[in-house]
């Protein structure tokens, strides 16, 4: 009787034991799929393009700019872009990096000379027939105007009465988007016709130096030997430049496929072609106004945008400024501040000016800076921003004076920032002017209003920090009323979210400030300190507040 | 009749109990001390496997004590044994996928007070003291050697300690290793608060084996548990987090903890058994 | 030994029975609760938008969305739904506003790939829903973390010439599990 009562747990234990299995590899309960409301409908219809009159106009408008440069005798081509014919005598419209990549900052690959091709056919590749000189172009915005000068084997034109097909500029303020595009110009994939490819507006980008609308963003499929060709709107009128290698930044990938540059290899070298499902970008024509007007009026263009490069940037981000050392002013008369060789560590209170000296590196000439010299418990500092003109290192003398006056007492810092970002990149020790005594304050420095809370959110029962962790620094309310009204985000001065060793600091807390700490995890229980201070005594500058949850 | 020699056991049992418990107590301790004193250095797969070994001393201690019982009517050892495995198995296949993986407890039980406690009832406390009671009762409940109330305690502790060993190993293998000092605190808690919880159960199995009881005896057994659980589990939770966080530092205690832990498994322990043997002498006497 | 006689009940019969039943109920209940707790929502309304936003989550109008809001306990990448509003053209389809949706996610978002697209009702009225995925990672470079994959799924719908996305970002392992919920919180969306 016992063996057989025996037997059957041992049987149950079997099969639990065969069931245990079966589920761990199942890997868990059931999960319950969700069945979104579908209904597959047809695709959106296209919208009409231009007409055929049109169309043509815009083929035959259509030239392609070949690149030459001179081999011994003979001119070469080696890369080549698209051009559209914007007046009757000859003035085209392309991109600056085919007219004249030297705008651009690639002096190599400037061209010796510039060879524009007609379309006669549409189903053969066009015929060179004319040479065109840049007349305007801006490196920036990637537009180039050209004006034909003489026909491709040297005779002479006469450009009043050349009578190209040519046409009218839009106006790109009236896209909208979801209009339709079309694209012509001579690719550098689908062979040496012309070709045509559509899409629509997705959108517009802007950038620093124009603002909106800098740019049309498209889906259309835009390769290489597009740039410079057209884009225009249903009315057959163009509206802008397609730029493959738009500025306005990324989304965009692009293999070599031809050998453009006739070395024989299909490398780095060649035309970078982009591929298909990117976004293009098209430089709208309103651009372009600024050149044509220049070139009717037989003025030099100049752009007014600055290359990257060439503009206040960042900097190199390597800018550094060490071995601050003050230096004696006591030969100094007046406002005219003249420094001696010797370091000091304090100016007497006659002093009509400090100067101090530094070590730089990383700078670049045009890059914003800002000096800001200032006292602890002083009145406002002084602060000088100029664009930096020196070398990109060296030993840089500045100084501070007080119209003439003697300097006031106290204990003087020297900060020096550069770049766009107005990053700190060195900071003086402390010259003291005077006796060093400023009114009746101890003389160790201030500490500042605010401090860093830091910790580390653990598990009681691992001991292990938790991964993915939130604090929130809450203003105003105790966790209990925060909860109350559902962790309203607008009582929350600081969020952090730990990452997978369970750290975080939090910069900026200002002293008594009653505060409240929320610490949660999921899967745990909140953990919480309501109305906490830092007290202003305290000088540390860095609180730790560890937190431990549990489940 | 019943043997004199009987009702002295219900003592005993007592009195095991207080000083398994206590054992448990000393085994943290001792662990805890070595850890923090020695603080060695595993490597993660060593941490593992000392924190895997660790969680089955509760239940080793626990079985080892009954083992070493001079009893009267000794349990057959692997019946217990038995039962024990069967727990542990019934938490490893149903309890706990039912728990993390269906139910998904931990993304929506710490939400506020209420959804803790009436989640952790409803949920968490009856799928594992159903588990629990189900290990008891459809194994050795309807057999002979199931023949005294007490054995109802017994053997649903002996499921409760092998359903927290697999808690105690998932803990310990779900986060990778944990510190054992602080582990071993966890542990503890576990395995004496699914004893305790066990033990009602038992109880109430120990009786209806026995007497007639009505319909809802059963249920209520399984739902004074499940309440018993999840209560607890809260309380659990306020109590280490007491402390607070403050700017000085040192928020939770998991000793106070393991110390509530402690006083609801002796609470619990002793009014079962005292039931029980109440009970006992009122049948006693109706014979 | 000592046998015990007792009278066989109906309770004694039952009592199994009676227990499982309990215990089925509590499991039902327990879900129940489960599915309200997780359900909770808060009432928001915002330029002609409206929708019940989940209950504890927090709240934020970054970026360009009307309205977003992250589950604060996530684990890994925070469970995040948005609503946003694009300007569109009068006559467009929600296929071409998703496909400027998309554009721009593509350009903003790391790793971005789309999975699928499809055309989808949603509260009976067409929407353009895409889903796609991505890898996001803290801009801080102090954190030591392993970035995550995310999962997200766009609803994008045309009214009267304006155009909504309602996003659904979860990490790779949380995408499953908590679209039940996101589809109810779709399904809350007025426009």
């Amino acid at each position: 009787m016992d063996k057989h009562k025996t037997n059957r747990i041992w049987l149950a234990l079997t099969i639990l034991a065969l069931a245990a299995l079966a589920c761990q590899q199942a890997g868990g309960g059931p999960v319950t799929t969700p069945t979104p409301v579908t209904q597959p409908t047809p695709a959106a219809t296209n919208n009409g393009g231009p007409s055929l009159d049109e169309r043509s106009k815009l083929v035959n408008a259509t030239v392609q700019v070949l690149m030459q440069v001179k081999q011994g005798n003979q001119f070469e081509s080696f890369s080549w872009g698209s051009g559209t014919i914007i007046s009757a005598n000859g003035m085209i419209l392309t991109n600056a990096h085919v007219a004249s990549p030297t705008s651009q900052g690639d002096p190599e690959n400037e061209p010796d000379r510039l060879v524009i091709a007609l379309i006669e056919s549409e189903d053969k590749p066009p015929v060179p027939a004319y040479i065109a000189t840049v007349e305007a172009v801006d490196g920036y915005l990637d537009l180039a105007v050209l004006q034909i000068t003489s026909t491709v084997d040297g005779g002479s034109v006469d450009t009043a009465n050349l009578d190209l097909p040519f046409i009218e500029l839009g106006n790109p303020d009236e896209i909208r988007i979801g209009d339709h595009l079309n694209i012509y110009g001579f690719p550098s994939i689908g062979g040496d016709t012309i070709t045509y490819t559509d899409g629509n507006v997705s959108g517009f980008a802007s950038d620093e130096q124009i603002g909106d609308r800098a740019w049309i963003k498209t889906d259309a499929t835009i390769s290489g030997g597009n740039s410079g060709g057209l884009a225009a709107n249903d009315s057959g009128q163009i509206v802008g430049v397609p730029t493959s290698l738009g500025a306005s930044g990324s989304g965009m990938d692009c293999r070599p496929q031809q050998d453009t540059n006739g070395d024989g290899q299909v490398d780095n070298g060649d035309f970078c072609v982009p591929i298909s499902n990117f976004i293009a970008d098209v430089r709208p024509i309103n651009f372009v106004k600024p050149l044509v007007d220049a070139v009717l009026a037989g003025k030099e263009y100049v752009t007014s945008y600055l290359l990257p490069g060439q503009e206040t940037e960042a900097g190199s981000g390597e800018e550094a400024a060490t071995g601050f050392v003050w230096l004696d002013t006591s030969n100094s008369s007046g406002a005219d501040c003249s420094l001696g060789k010797e370091p000091v560590n304090a100016y007497p209170d006659t002093a009509l000016c400090i100067a101090a000296v530094f070590e730089y590196s990383g700078m670049t000439n045009g890059q914003p800076v800002r000096e800001l010299w200032y006292q602890n418990d002083g009145d406002t500092p002084d602060e000088f921003t100029y664009a930096w003109e020196y070398d990109a290192e060296g030993l840089f003398p500045t100084v501070l004076n007080n119209g003439g006056k003697p300097m006031p007492p106290g204990e003087w810092y020297l900060e020096f920032y550069a770049g766009e970002d107005n990053r700190l990149i060195g900071t003086s020790d402390k010259v003291v002017v005077g006796d060093g005594a400023s009114s009746d304050e101890p003389s160790e420095p201030a500490h500042p209003d605010t401090v860093t809370v830091y910790g580390v959110i653990f598990d009681v029962d691992t001991n292990k920090p938790i991964s993915g962790a939130y604090v929130f620094v809450v203003e105003g309310v105790t966790y209990e009323e925060w909860q109350s009204e559902d962790f309203d985000e607008k009582y929350i001065v600081a969020g952090v979210q730990v990452g997978a060793d369970g750290a975080y600091e939090i910069t900026g807390v200002p002293r008594e400030t009653p505060l409240t700490y929320v610490y949660s995890a999921q899967g745990y229980y909140d953990a919480w300190l309501n109305n906490a201070e830092i007290p202003a005594d305290d000088r540390s500058i860095r609180f730790e507040l560890n937190a431990e949850l549990t489940k | 009749m019943i043997h004199p020699k009987t009702l002295q056991e219900r003592k005993h049992v007592w009195r095991d109990e207080f000083l398994l418990i206590i054992s448990l107590i000393v085994f943290v301790g001792v662990v805890y001390a070595l850890d923090s004193a020695l603080k060695p250095v595993f490597t993660t797969s060593t941490l593992l496997l000392t924190g895997v070994f660790l969680a089955l001393v509760p239940a080793a201690i626990w079985l080892v004590f009954f083992y070493m019982q001079d009893r009267v009517e000794p349990e057959p050892k692997h019946y217990v044994l038995g039962v024990f495995g069967l727990g542990a198995l019934l938490a490893a296949a149903v309890g706990v996928p039912l728990v993390e993986n269906v139910f998904r407890v931990s993304h929506w039980i710490y939400a506020d007070a209420l959804t803790t406690i009436l989640g952790g009832i409803l949920v968490v406390g009856f799928v594992q003291e159903f588990l629990k009671y189900a290990a008891v009762r459809y194994s050795i409940y309807h057999s002979a050697e199931f023949d005294e109330p007490t054995d109802g305690v017994i053997y649903a502790t002996a499921a409760g300690l092998g359903y927290a060993t697999v808690l105690n190993i998932q803990f310990v293998v779900s986060n990778g290793g944990v510190d054992l000092g602080a582990g071993v605190i966890r542990m503890a808690v576990v395995a004496l608060a699914q004893a305790s919880f066990s033990g009602i159960t038992g109880y109430f199995l120990g009786r209806a084996k026995f007497e007639s009881e009505q319909i809802w005896w059963m249920p209520l057994g399984i739902t004074l548990a499940a309440v018993a659980n999840g209560l607890f589990n809260w309380l659990r939770g306020r109590v280490v987090q007491s402390g607070g966080i403050s700017l000085t530092g040192a928020s939770a205690n998991p000793w106070l903890g393991l110390a509530l832990a402690a006083v609801v498994a002796l609470g619990t322990t002793g009014a079962v058994l005292w039931l029980v043997r109440r009970n006992l002498r009122s049948v006693q006497m109706t014979k | 030994m000592t046998t015990h006689q007792k009278t066989v009940s109906l309770g004694d019969r039952y009592a199994e029975t009676t227990v499982v039943i309990v215990t089925v109920i509590a499991l039902l209940a327990g879900w129940f609760y489960k599915s309200s707790v997780e359900n909770r929502s808060v009432a928001f309304e915002s330029d002609g938008v409206s929708a019940a936003l989940p209950a504890g989550w927090l709240r934020s109008e970054a970026e360009g969305d009307l309205i977003r809001t992250t589950d604060r306990t996530s684990a890994g990448f925070p469970t995040t739904y948005a609503i946003s509003k694009l300007a569109v053209a009068a006559d467009v389809t929600p296929a071409r506003a998703a496909s400027f949706q998309t554009h721009d996610r593509s350009q903003q978002l790391t790793g971005f790939r789309v999975l699928n697209q499809q055309t989808v009702l949603v509260n009976g009225q067409e929407a353009y829903q895409v889903s796609y995925v991505f890898v996001e990672s803290d801009p801080n470079l102090t954190q030591a973390d392993i970035p995550s994959v995310v999962l997200g799924m766009d609803y994008t719908l045309v009214t009267d010439g304006q155009a909504i996305t309602v996003s659904y970002w979860a990490d790779e392992h949380e995408f499953e599990p908590g679209l039940n919920r996101f589809n109810r919180f779709l399904s809350s969306v007025k426009f």
